[in-house]
């Protein structure tokens, strides 16, 4: 791992920090519209490429919670270039760690000694790098655990972050600027509540227990004596990541049931526990040598109201989808139509809802599901870039729908991606909770 | 009486009084001796305080090397574990030395005299450190300009005191980063190669 050269953490260096990149993404299109004048064949990738690389420089070095800025845009494949994503994903396990030292200090801060002298052994140097922390080795009674730590100063400069990222937030869904702060206030608190390593610990060890029957999935052990609200011990799971388990092109059979579990484990959260890991980015899920699935951060949990719950669910419902009434109605609840619309736009958008929901919840209209197909992501992305097109939406500066959607829709993007890069074919029990654990 | 017991007195009475003595004489007073009898220990106030501010160098000294880890660091995490447990040190009493600085805000603009001592203490560590990473290649040897080198990081402990005197988050978080980044940001100039490009140019362009 490459060490760390810095953290920014002003706000002022942040914003210069930003105008950098700005620079430097000028620059890459000079370059690139300069070759081309002299090479009419080369392609925007090369392009993009660059231009993710220059990002991603320097978000990395900004750390914290730009990063996971950078990880919710890169969870969402289909709507950004595959270079960006690509780069993008790099962001999710590999940041500079921060020094030996420095772990030392906050353990001493934490427990009042040094990490060696809480533990039997303990490895200075980080094992992987988190996008808000860092993982330890570490062995005590035999036992080997991870320990998490985070960054200092992480939660300050997340807010710092919020500031200077909401104007180009705007920007770049091109909305109003003051419509935009519920959204990112549920940006913000998710943000935030993602710093809070208590309420992480808490999370775990609740879902892990309330999740233990669905087949196939494994959660680690979690060690409240050895943990504080900077510092997470939990048993040390090995096994391979599952981007790299993806790689070593394992069987049809094995695909099927680590997407299996991926799928009973979302559903089960949604309808038997009303809230639900919203971070499915494949850094989060290590592969055991037996096939089953370790969910190894408990970070990010999204609560779900009782009422957006049903409201959600029924949009999902394809007897509501086809009744016209009762489907405007439901989209008037979840703010996707406005009061303020005419009858015209109300039912344009109603339309448009309509034909997306089609594509989105096709998975929960059949008992099986092949997500092997790259066509149903395609087609998914497709209809994205035509609604971006429609002249209609382009002019539309109200946004639309709950801020609930954001995490809820990361997540359901984040699985369909996941299941998708694992080319799996899955029982969907139409979207409901599987017989056995009922 | 010693030395050392003055040097606590004085850092008892500043905290309960919530400032310094004015004087030697009340100072003296406090102590239930004659001023007479307090110039036997020390000349000045002023030479009081420069030896308490050695202390904190030495005690944190101390305390590194009595951790069995210290000295299988390399110099850039030798460092970084200098700083860590000195603002530890001085936060056991931070009230007390932020009301020593108070007076003095503008640490690197003149360096107050008090600090004379302090600064050929940390002077010696700074050297030692950098002597050891030269020989292990960890920072590049530089005719003229590396003897400079341990002067340079007094004006980052400057920086790393005033920084923690004016941080106000939650268990000085903010000063801990600060720390991180000053330090291999020092270590990276003294390692890297755009430094010697920017003396190759100049010394190019001067010519």
């Amino acid at each position: 791992m490459k060490t760390l050269k810095s953290i920014p953490t002003g706000k002022v260096e942040r914003a210069s920090k930003f105008i950098s990149t700005g620079a430097k993404i000028g620059a890459n299109y000079l370059k690139h519209y300069v070759k081309k004048t002299f090479d009419p064949e080369m392609s925007k990738d090369e392009l993009n490429a660059n231009n993710a690389e220059d990002i991603y420089e320097t978000l990395s070095e900004m750390k914290g919670s730009v990063l996971k800025l950078a990880q919710m845009l890169s969870m969402d494949q289909g709507m950004l270039p595959k270079e960006y994503v690509d780069k993008f994903s790099l962001a999710q396990f590999q940041t500079p760690p921060i020094s030996g030292p420095l772990v030392a200090k906050i353990f001493r801060n934490s427990f009042g000694k040094n990490p060696e002298a809480v533990f039997d052994k303990f490895n200075i140097h980080a094992k992987h790098a988190a996008s808000i922390g860092q993982v330890h080795e570490a062995e005590k009674d035999g036992k080997k655990l991870a320990v998490k730590i985070q960054y200092p100063g992480v939660a300050d400069s997340i807010k710092s972050d919020i500031k200077l990222v909401k104007p180009f937030a705007a920007k770049l869904m091109n909305v109003k600027n003051n419509d935009i702060n519920r959204y990112v206030e549920e940006v913000e608190n998710k943000l935030l509540d993602e710093t809070n390593y208590s309420l992480e610990l808490q999370q775990g060890i609740e879902i892990s227990e309330a999740c233990k029957n669905i087949k196939n999935l494994r959660f680690p052990r979690y060690f409240s004596e050895y943990s504080t609200h900077k510092i997470i011990t939990m048993s040390w799971e090995e096994g391979t990541h599952l981007r790299e388990f993806i790689n070593t092109n394992p069987s049809q059979e094995l695909r099927n049931q680590i997407g299996q579990a991926l799928w009973d484990f979302y559903m089960y959260q949604n309808h038997a526990l009303k809230k639900m890991h919203a971070d499915p980015h494949p850094g989060n899920f290590i592969i055991s040598d037996t096939g089953q699935v370790i969910v190894i951060d408990f970070g990010c949990i999204k609560q779900l109201s009782e009422k957006f719950y049903l409201d959600f669910w029924k949009l999902a419902d394809p007897a509501i989808q086809h009744d016209k009434e009762a489907f405007d109605i439901t989209l008037r609840s979840l703010e996707m139509i406005l009061p303020s619309d005419s009858q015209n736009k109300a039912d344009f958008y109603s339309k448009l809802y309509k034909e997306m929901l089609a594509i989105t919840t096709k998975p929960f209209a059949q008992e099986e599901f092949d997500f092997s197909d790259d066509k149903y992501m395609k087609s998914m992305y497709e209809y994205g870039e035509y609604i971006g097109s429609l002249e209609e939406f382009k002019k539309d500066i109200e946004p639309r729908g709950s801020n609930h959607f954001i995490y809820v829709n990361r997540t359901f993007y984040g699985l369909y991606s996941l299941l998708s890069s694992i080319k799996c074919k899955i029982k969907t029990h139409k979207g409901q909770i599987p017989n056995y654990l009922s | 009486m010693e030395n050392s017991d003055i040097i606590k007195k004085y850092i008892v009475y500043t905290l309960d009084k919530g400032e310094k003595p004015a004087n030697e004489y009340i100072f003296a007073k406090y102590l239930k001796i004659s001023e007479a009898k307090f110039y036997t220990f020390y000349p000045s106030l002023s030479v009081l305080e420069q030896d308490l501010w050695q202390n904190t160098i030495t005690t944190t000294l101390a305390r590194l090397h009595a951790d069995s880890n210290y000295t299988n660091y390399s110099s850039r995490e030798k460092l970084l574990s200098f700083y860590y447990t000195y603002i530890e040190e001085l936060n056991e009493h931070r009230s007390f030395y932020k009301e020593l600085l108070r007076a003095d805000v503008n640490l690197l603009k003149n360096i107050p005299s008090h600090f004379k001592k302090t600064k050929t203490h940390y002077v010696a560590f700074a050297n030692e450190i950098l002597t050891k990473a030269k020989s292990t290649g960890e920072i590049k040897t530089r005719t003229f300009i590396d003897s400079k080198y341990a002067d340079l990081l007094f004006v980052q402990f400057l920086f790393v005191l005033r920084y923690w005197y004016k941080d106000d988050s939650i268990g000085f978080e903010q000063t801990d980063a600060a720390i991180e980044k000053a330090v291999n940001l020092s270590f990276d100039l003294m390692n890297s190669n755009v430094i010697d490009s920017v003396f190759d140019f100049a010394k190019f362009m001067i010519r």
